[in-house]
């Protein structure tokens, strides 16, 4: 939580002869972060930025006690002044106030009723330091529990005593669908976690350390009040506060459990200011429930564990200073026996907490900086990174640009693209539709986002390397990596860019094979397997996908599982001598039947001879195709009568089982 | 007369090579060959030299027609074959391959793993979707901890674990400090894990997925010197030697002692400008391990220390490159022509 500070206000309890913008920056280093200063009229105002952990810093007492113990270590002088309110309060006349909490649901409550006058607008001080700290002014009675609460840092409450018609308060538990109507006007129905305050009728007339209701609040008929203040168990405060979104500056306080001890601080200084702005006069005894006063914690601690994770080394006795100056106990024996101020009970718990107190009050401006001097670890690292960042590397050379898409889709999306919901794992809490499902493949968010960059550019080559989120029964998902190339080029292109792909990540030789797949086009696609696992699959998209998404032209997808890559890609690479004797190479063209696969024709040559070396297709035209043929013997030199009892094999053999002949 | 010869072969080779066409290499050849050519009126001179210096330039004038008739042949050859006078328009463009581009979320991530690994850090990955126990739990933050309001998480709708907990889309990287304990089981850890994290958030400057890096140092002996050399490091490599770093107090429950971490602005070098806080921006959160998180991951928190940190990948480069994308969801728009500008 941020808090608004006017300088002058804290300058009431801290002498200090530091300038705003030195305050800022000192305290910055070494205690709460002060994020800026604005100057409104002469005075000016801190924006604090106070951690969960140190609700103590939330009001300007804590601020000035804070500031004290950190100024002087830039030879700055600082000095708190102390808060000093009566103590003793005697009452005129005593009426009647039952305060009861059955189920000792708050550490402390606190009370008393004040006869006042008739509410009136606060005096010009009290209204120009709570509205520059960012509470607006309503009246001197509910300004004054505002004004205690920014200057000591624990809420108060005030209530009209007579619209209490009981005298009596029960704190309990609500009950399932209870109602309420808040100062605001708001209703809310109740959860049985809710803490309320009931007037012991049944009626619920707060809702305590979050927001008041409209039936107890002070008016201007309000003669006499009820001051009062609990310390509220926080997690409840807290979760009560989240369910109905009730966010006030008071519930943000209470639910970081404040110090106990200050409601009583709180009280005292609220009854001088009711005194001297209100014309208050006591109207009943004190009020106090405190059945569980905690007790603070005592932590040992040793100069070496202090040193050893500072790595300086601090002298004992700066040490103590720095504690002490932060309103610390210690006892200095063989160790340190330290307990912290109230104030500090619930932060300063081990060890590690008094490691932090010394460093930064000492200042982490201060401590060098070390890179470890400890051995470098030798660990298995994981194998799928490095394949991935040069797959990416190498596509981007190639041409391809990269995507980024959330990892969330739509279910018109996932419709849209021919999936169903019910295989992708959902968002319970998703912010929009757009993003309630986890993707199970990246095809479609490359579908969505080609069709909206199609009229930016012709021949869009992208690509996206991300996990894809397979669900598991009664285990955490599945999330393999998958590559996605898209481009408007054509079928034979991509096909290259993925066998260059795969060569250079070192993958063993893979095959083609005929697979259906709904993303693509029945007689344009293919999978690519290695040992009977298809990993890839690379083709036209299906046309009722390409109608789907609207695109203007012919798109080719392909669709690599990284998981197979790791497992296989083996980028050694291996020796063969280079052969002495001179290769021959001879182009034969032939005249293919239809739909015929060249692939099944190659394979079929080098089976004819260890001759054959190489069979590369070129120049396919109408029926016609030319294979370029390498044939080498290692032992000796070819001789054309060598080469002509092979080539008649092969063109036998294509001839009597393919009916392919020479073309003449 | 020898020395003459000498001088007029030595300037024909001369003339012959800074020829690139045939008419003119032609033109030359009559000049020195032709009917009063420079060489035949040389060869006419023969006859008034005496009988004992005639043998002796008449060798020398044979070699020299022989050698400069070669040259032309040879220049001749040269022209036609090899095309020495072929013009081509060198400002045309040119048609060499075109480049794509990576993703500025990948660069970042390349270079900060490069920093880092250089350093002796081994780059993790783990679970995006994960048990509460890992993102939360393991890292001192029990259910209800208010410290859980800074991480406002997605969950996915499967049944929780009675161990481990619901199952979240991981907020931070932070969720990998346990799982790397566990895998390591004995210190040294070095780990650099950079990953996904999801929010929900969604406006100018927050989008639902974004990415963090996170550090874990764990050893004996780590102590908070060594957490800012590391930044200190870091800074210098990734930002630039000039660039220093600052520590301020905050709070974390998975670190204790915790810190902000700045660094000074690279625009005003640290003197205060319009784009930082008085000199220093903010890299993002750190600490030393907190004893609890390292009991959580099975490590003796008497025996072994540790620092943490986890920062947006996407905030830390784009304050490098001092790139003001006015509007973060741009990242994610997949929009070519925002892609093709990096």
């Amino acid at each position: 939580m941020n808090i608004l500070l006017p300088d002058s206000w804290l300058r009431e309890y801290l002498k200090t002869d530091a300038s705003p913008k030195e305050i800022k920056e000192f305290l910055s280093l070494c205690g709460p972060s002060v994020e800026r200063i604005d100057q409104v009229d002469t005075d000016y105002v801190y924006e604090i930025e106070i951690t969960s952990n140190r609700v103590d810093m939330a009001s300007v007492y804590g601020i000035a006690r804070e500031a004290a113990a950190i100024l002087p270590r830039f030879k700055k002088g600082a000095n708190l002044k102390t808060l000093k309110v009566r103590q003793s309060i005697k009452p005129k006349i005593s009426l009647p106030m039952q305060i009861s909490d059955p189920q000792k649901i708050c550490n402390r409550i606190m009370a008393i009723v004040l006869e006042v006058d008739p509410m009136k607008p606060s005096p010009d001080f009290i209204k120009d330091r709570i509205e520059k700290s960012g509470v607006r002014s309503l009246n001197n009675l509910v300004d004054i529990t505002n004004y205690v609460m920014l200057e000591i840092g624990h809420p108060t409450h005030v209530f009209d005593y007579d619209r209490i018609k009981t005298h009596s308060f029960l704190i309990r538990k609500a009950q399932k669908n209870e109602p309420i109507i808040t100062l605001d006007g708001k209703k809310y129905l109740l959860d049985p976690e809710d803490v309320i305050i009931d007037d012991g009728t049944g009626r619920v007339i707060d809702l305590p350390g979050i927001m008041g209701t409209e039936n107890s609040v002070v008016n201007s008929s309000t003669r006499r009040i009820l001051f009062f203040i609990e310390s509220n168990n926080s997690l409840l405060i807290r979760k009560t506060s989240m369910r109905y979104g009730i966010r006030t500056v008071a519930a943000t306080i209470n639910e970081k459990h404040p110090d106990p001890e200050l409601v009583k601080t709180a009280l005292l200084r609220g009854i001088e200011l009711y005194q001297k702005h209100a014309a208050a006069k006591v109207a009943s005894q004190v009020i106090d429930i405190y059945p569980n006063k905690p007790t603070l914690p005592k932590i040992k601690v040793s100069t070496e564990f202090i040193n050893d994770r500072l790595g300086v080394e601090l002298k004992t006795q700066e040490i103590i200073n720095i504690l002490k100056s932060l309103s610390f106990d210690v006892l200095n024996s063989t160790d340190l026996l330290i307990t912290p101020p109230s104030f500090r009970q619930f932060d300063v718990t081990i060890p590690e907490d008094i490691v932090e107190e010394v460093a930064r009050i000492y200042g982490y401006h201060n401590l060098p900086n070390r890179l470890m001097t400890g051995e470098i670890p030798i660990t298995d690292k994981p194998k799928d990174l490095p394949i991935e960042a040069k797959i990416k590397t190498i596509l981007k050379y190639w041409g391809y640009t990269e995507t980024y898409h959330y990892s969330f889709v739509s279910k018109s999306l996932i419709a849209k693209s021919g999936l169903s919901p019910k295989d992708h794992l959902r968002v319970a809490n998703p912010l929009t539709e757009e993003i309630e499902y986890m993707r199970g493949s990246l095809v479609p968010s490359m579908l969505e986002t080609i069709s909206k960059n199609q009229y930016y550019k012709n021949s869009l080559k992208l690509f996206e390397l991300a996990k894809v989120y397979i669900p598991q029964k009664g285990n955490l998902p599945l999330e393999p990596s998958r590559v996605v190339i898209a481009e408007q080029t054509d079928f034979y292109k991509l096909k290259g860019t993925v066998n260059a792909l795969l060569k250079e990540l070192g993958m063993p030789d893979s095959k083609l094979v005929l697979e259906k797949n709904t993303f693509f086009h029945p007689q344009q696609s293919a999978g690519v397997t290695l040992n009977g696992d298809t990993f890839a699959m690379i083709g036209k998209l299906h046309p009722s996908l390409a109608s789907a998404f609207s695109l203007k032209d012919d798109l080719f997808i392909a669709s690599i599982n990284v998981e197979n890559l790791v497992k296989l890609a083996n980028p050694i690479k291996h020796y063969t001598p280079i052969p002495h004797y001179p290769a021959v190479i001879e182009d034969l063209t032939l005249l293919l039947q239809p739909k015929t696969q060249i692939e099944l024709i190659k394979s079929e040559i080098y089976k004819v001879s260890q001759l054959v070396k190489n069979v590369a297709a070129h120049d396919p035209y109408q029926n016609a195709i030319t294979l370029r043929i390498t044939y080498q013997d290692e032992s000796k030199n070819l001789e054309s009568a060598d080469i002509k009892k092979v080539r008649e094999l092969i063109l036998s053999t294509l001839k009597s089982r393919y009916n392919i002949i020479l073309k003449q | 007369m020898d020395k003459e010869l000498n001088v007029l072969k030595q300037e024909t080779l001369n003339a012959i090579g800074k020829l690139a066409d045939n008419k003119k290499l032609n033109e030359l050849y009559l000049d020195i060959f032709g009917q009063s050519g420079k060489f035949t009126n040389l060869t006419k001179k023969l006859k008034t030299l005496s009988a004992s210096e005639k043998p002796q330039i008449g060798r020398l004038l044979n070699e020299v027609k022989k050698e400069l008739e070669t040259a032309f042949e040879k220049h001749k050859s040269i022209i036609r074959n090899f095309k020495l006078a072929e013009w081509i328009d060198v400002t045309a463009s040119g048609s060499g391959p075109s480049t794509g581009h990576l993703h500025i979320v990948s660069q970042a991530i390349a270079e900060i793993t490069e920093i880092f690994e250089r350093i002796g850090f081994t780059r993790m990955r783990y679970p995006e979707i994960d048990w509460d126990w890992y993102s939360f739990e393991s890292l001192n933050m029990p259910v209800n901890h208010p410290a859980r309001d800074d991480f406002e998480t997605f969950f996915i709708d499967l049944p929780s674990n009675p161990k481990l907990g619901k199952v979240v889309l991981s907020p931070h990287t932070s969720s990998g400090q346990v799982r790397e304990m566990e895998r390591v089981k004995k210190p040294p850890i070095r780990m650099i894990n950079i990953a996904k994290c999801y929010r929900p958030n969604w406006d100018i400057s927050h989008t639902p997925m974004f990415h963090q890096f996170e550090g874990l140092v764990i050893d004996k002996n780590i102590n908070i010197t060594h957490l800012k050399g590391t930044f200190d490091y870091f800074a210098k490599e990734f930002f630039g030697k000039e660039r220093k770093i600052r520590l301020r107090p905050f709070h974390f429950q998975f670190t204790e002692p915790s810190f902000e971490v700045d660094i000074t602005c690279g625009i005003c070098s640290g003197r205060g400008c319009r784009f930082c806080k008085d000199g220093w921006l903010e890299l993002g959160g750190s600490g030393m391990v907190h004893p609890n998180v390292l009991r959580a991951g099975n490590i003796d928190p008497d025996v072994y220390t540790g620092y943490a940190f986890g920062w947006g990948v996407e905030r830390t480069y784009m304050m490098k490159q001092g790139l003001k994308i006015d509007d973060l969801r741009l990242l994610y728009s997949n929009d070519i022509r925002f892609l093709e500008q990096f």
